[in-house]
Order: C-alpha cells, then structure tokens, then sequence
C-alpha cells in the first residue's frame, strides 16, 4: 500500500518537484525497499532513452517543397490583390453581376407589382363597356355610311322610276317598309336583293332613321355610365345587366340588318350558354376561343354570368360554335359566320342553369 | 501587474521577431529563413508525435504553410517558435485520428508502425535473459521506445515529447499547449510511469 503511494511520486521525486517533507519520507523509503528503488532506476532509464531518442533530420527537399507551397499561395493571394483592385481584372465580372442584378431586380418589382395589378377592379369593367362603345359602332357607323350612298342610290333611282311609273302613296310604303323589315330580320342575306328594288326607297330611309335611332338612345345612357364613379359603375353595371342584356338584343337585331347592307364588316357574333357551372364552363370557353386562334381574349365576371368577348378568324367560328354545344345549351344562335371574310368580333355569355 | 508585465516582455522578446515582421509585409525569403531555422525541430516533434517519417514530413510542410497564412494574425503574444510547435502539434493530433481512421477501414497495415497497439507488443518473445537490452541494437530500443509512446494518449504523449525528447522548459510547454504548470507536471509524471511500465513490458528489466 505504501509502495503504490510511493511510486506514484516517484517521477515527481526525481524531477524535484516535491516539498522537503515528502521527500524525506520518499528517500527514507527507497532506503529500505528494494522494488521501489529499483522503479526510481527504471524510470531514470527511461527518461535517458528518451533524452537518447535521435532526432531525425528533414529531406533536403524540405524547404524547397514547403517555399513552392507557400510561393504559390503567394500568387494566389496576389492574384485576389489584383481582381480586387485592379478596375481591368474585376470590369468584367462586375458587368456580369450587375445584370444578373437588374433581372433579379426586375423580376422582382414585377412580382411586386403583379398582384396590385391583379386587385385592381378597373380595367376589365371599363374594357368591355369601350368594347361595347367601339365594336358596335364600326359596324352601325359604316352601314349608315354605306347607307347614306345606297340611300342616294335609291332616290336616284326613285326618280328614274318615277318617269316611267308612279311613286307609290307615302302611308302604303311605310306599311310595306315595316312589313319588308321584318322579312329583312328573318332572310338577312335577302336585303341587299330587297335594296334594289325600286319601292324600298321609303324603306331605306326608315332605315336611316331607325339606325341613327339606336345610337341616339344607347350614347346618353353610356355617357352616363362613364361619368359615374367605379364604385358607382360597378353596381350601376349589375343593375344595369338586363338593361344592357335589352340594348344587346337591340343591338344584335341591328346587326343582321348593318351586315345585311354593308356586309363588308362582320357585328359581333354573340352567344348565349346556359350551364350547370358557370365558372369551369368559362375556364372551358376560353380554352376554346384559344385553341380557335381567337385574339383580345377578355373575361368579365358578374354575379351568376361569365361575359367573354374575343376577336376570331371567320374561318374558325364555326368549329368553335360546334365546340361551344358540347359545353352547354346554346340559346341565342348566332348570325351565320359564312358570309364574312377576317375578323368577327364574338361575345360569349355564360349563364347558370336555374 | 510588474510581473505581468514582465512576462511579456520575456516572451515577446523574441529572436524570431525581425523576421517574423517581414513575413508579415509578404517578404517570402524571410520566412524561407524561418523554416530552414524551425523545420528540424519541428520535424522531429512530429515525427515523435505520429512515429511515422514519412507522415511527419507531410505534416511539418502543412504546419509552415498553415504558418505562412496566418503569420498576418500572429500578434507576438507568446513566441514565434512556441506558435509554430504548437500548429505542429495540432497537425500531428489531426494526422494521428486520419492514420486511426484509415488503418481501421484497411484493416492491419505493416507499414503503420503508430499502429501496432497492444497486439504487437505481446506478440514479442517474453524476455528470457534479464539484460535483452544489451543485446538490441541501439536502434531496435529506440524503435521500441516509440512503440511504447504511441500507445500513449495524446495529452500524455505531447508533454514527455516535448519535455524528455526536445527538452523544453515548463514555461515553454505551457506556452505551447496553453496548459497550466500544474497539469503539465502532472501529465509528464504520468506518461513516463506508463513508458516505463511499458518499456519493461517489451524490453524486459531495464
């Protein structure tokens, strides 16, 4: 027990790094037991083979291989020296990360900016009323164009009949006017066969009347519209739907007549589907007018009704109208696109079925 | 507060400290003096810290390269040859845990003298005459004695290195290894009791 003590001092005793006391006790232990001053031998021995281990010397290739290292470090770091200061060295990555910053930049603020965009009401309820302003007008404006000259035409004529036979009585043309538009509405493609006929003349001046009529009952009621405030024209267009549906229909029963006289070009094509889902048979209308090649694609969306209006080739419509049956009832059949050549202006309405 | 002073005086004078100071504005000639004057040393503490020659000279070319990247950082607190010994140190450590790690995943290489562990040793024909020692060539006692320091811990090895092989002062090795006086002297003892002991294991009665 005592020896295990002692031997753990023992390295401590050599290297005379005990207190006198502890020492005293160790030498007089030694003294007297054999094994432990045989451990204080074994361990000077030790520490002479360490102190005898021989050193090894380092290759000669030593400092030349650890200088081509550290040289080499040298010109790396010369070489960051000299892209950092150097305006030559960093011009042309500094180019490349400034654009790459601008498209980051721009793709950005566009993502900033899409969804206020988005949010905002405006646009797509004042598109369709300039729609509604524009593309009916070039087609009532050229048929009272076109009438204008036809109308000359037609006096003209007038009077050269009325060299060989008598004009007939003014209240009897009136009635035949009235009784030939109706049979105009029903066989457009007739009308211009009809214009040429000597007693139209009193026709084709109602018609000058009835056509300029319209225009003088929609502008004031539009002109309205417009100066309201969006808040006010949004609810003004919802009351105003069936109201605006009646002008449609006013409009479309126009249309026959402008296409029947000018013919040149096409009023809208407008139909109506009543469907189950109102919102997946738009999404499905649109993919149509798409696939149909159709331009200016504009979605409206009211309470209950999905209103798209899109530019279409005449050759096309007619595959699209086929298109249109397999997604729900087709209600109003549109004018016949036969007779048109280009462009025709389409307007789908999509109702809910109650 | 005189004494501290003091201590710092001491050990920032320093030899090294001229050449040191050129390095650090990039002059490379003054660290090539510097590594021509360290890398004996430094050699031979890694070679005692891994036991393998080849392995200690890789070291010692990462040690003054490692050197060479932070001189720019070295602010003189202790000296420049302490510094060095003391990356040195912690290569050989890091070199010792790869060597581990690779001679587990190979299995048993004869190349690896750091690796012989308690197999080899044992392995050895027991000591039948009690002076062996006289009988093994000078060289075959130093290759056992580095044998036996291999088997010691690091923390234990690294003082007896650089106490009873490179005869540095307490001072210094508490410089190096940033270790109170204490715990130095405590270790030291420790590791020669396990040499010894293991000494007289493979070489019989010393």
């Amino acid at each position: 027990m005592e020896c295990k003590g002692i031997r753990e001092k023992l390295s401590a005793y050599l290297e005379g790094a005990l207190p006198s006391e502890e020492k005293r006790l160790i030498e007089e232990h030694l003294n007297s037991c054999q094994q432990c001053s045989c451990a204080v031998e074994e361990l000077k021995k030790t520490g002479e083979f360490l102190k005898n281990l021989e050193g090894v010397e380092p290759p000669a290739w030593m400092t030349k291989k650890i200088m081509a290292s550290v040289r080499a470090e040298q010109e790396k770091k010369r070489g960051i020296f000299q892209k950092l200061f150097y305006p030559l060295h960093i011009k042309v990555p500094i180019e490349a990360l400034a654009t790459v910053l601008i498209a980051v930049l721009a793709v950005y603020v566009f993502r900033a900016v899409e969804p206020e965009m988005k949010s905002i009401p405006v646009p797509p309820v004042v598109g369709p009323i300039t729609t509604r302003e524009e593309a009916p007008k070039p087609s009532r404006e050229p048929a009272a164009d076109t009438l204008a000259p036809r109308a000359k035409e037609a006096i003209k004529e007038q009077r050269r009949s009325d060299k060989d036979t008598f004009a007939p009585a003014p209240p009897a043309g009136a009635f035949q006017a009235r009784q030939e538009e109706k049979s105009s509405l029903a066989r457009p493609a007739e009308q211009p066969l009809l214009a040429k006929k000597r007693e139209n003349v009193a026709e084709s001046q109602g018609e000058l009347g009835r056509a300029a009529e319209p225009l003088k009952k929609q502008e004031p009621s539009e002109l309205k519209a417009a100066s309201q405030s969006p808040l006010q024209e949004r609810e003004g267009l919802a009351l105003s739907d069936t109201a605006r549906d009646t002008r449609e229909r006013k409009k479309m029963a126009a249309a026959p007549k402008a296409m029947g006289t000018a013919a040149i070009k096409p009023g809208p094509v407008q139909v109506l589907v009543t469907v189950k889902d109102v919102r997946g048979a738009s999404g499905e209308v649109e993919t149509f007018l798409g696939q149909a090649g159709a331009r200016n694609i504009k979605k409206e969306s009211h309470e209950g009704r999905e209103v798209l209006t899109a530019e279409l080739k005449a050759e096309s419509v007619r595959e699209f109208l086929d298109k249109l049956k397999g997604v729900g009832e087709i209600k109003e059949k549109p004018v016949s696109p036969d007779i048109a050549e280009g462009n025709i202006s389409i307007r789908v309405e999509i109702v809910s079925n109650p | 507060m005189s004494n501290k002073e003091e201590e710092k005086n001491r050990l920032t004078a320093d030899e090294d400290y001229e050449l040191v100071s050129l390095c650090q504005k990039g002059d490379a000639a003054a660290f090539e003096a510097l590594v021509e004057k360290h890398q004996k040393k430094i050699l031979n503490i890694a070679y005692r810290m891994i036991g393998n020659y080849e392995e200690a000279c890789e070291v010692v070319q990462d040690a003054f390269l490692a050197a060479y990247r932070a001189v720019g950082k070295f602010r003189g607190e202790s000296r420049f040859s302490s510094w060095l010994c003391a990356i040195a140190i912690n290569l050989s450590k890091n070199r010792r845990k790869q060597m581990k790690i690779r001679f587990h995943r190979e299995g048993s290489s004869i190349d690896d003298p750091a690796e012989t562990e308690d197999g080899r040793l044992k392995r050895d024909p027991p000591a039948q005459e009690p002076s062996i020692v006289d009988q093994l060539e000078k060289k075959e006692v130093q290759v056992k004695v580095q044998e036996c320091m291999n088997l010691l811990d690091d923390e234990y090895r690294e003082v007896l290195v650089l106490r009873d092989v490179q005869g540095f002062s307490y001072e210094e090795i508490c410089d190096i290894l940033k270790i109170p006086d204490g715990t130095v002297k405590s270790r030291l003892f420790r590791a020669r009791d396990a040499l010894k002991d293991c000494l007289k294991k493979a070489l019989g009665d010393l």
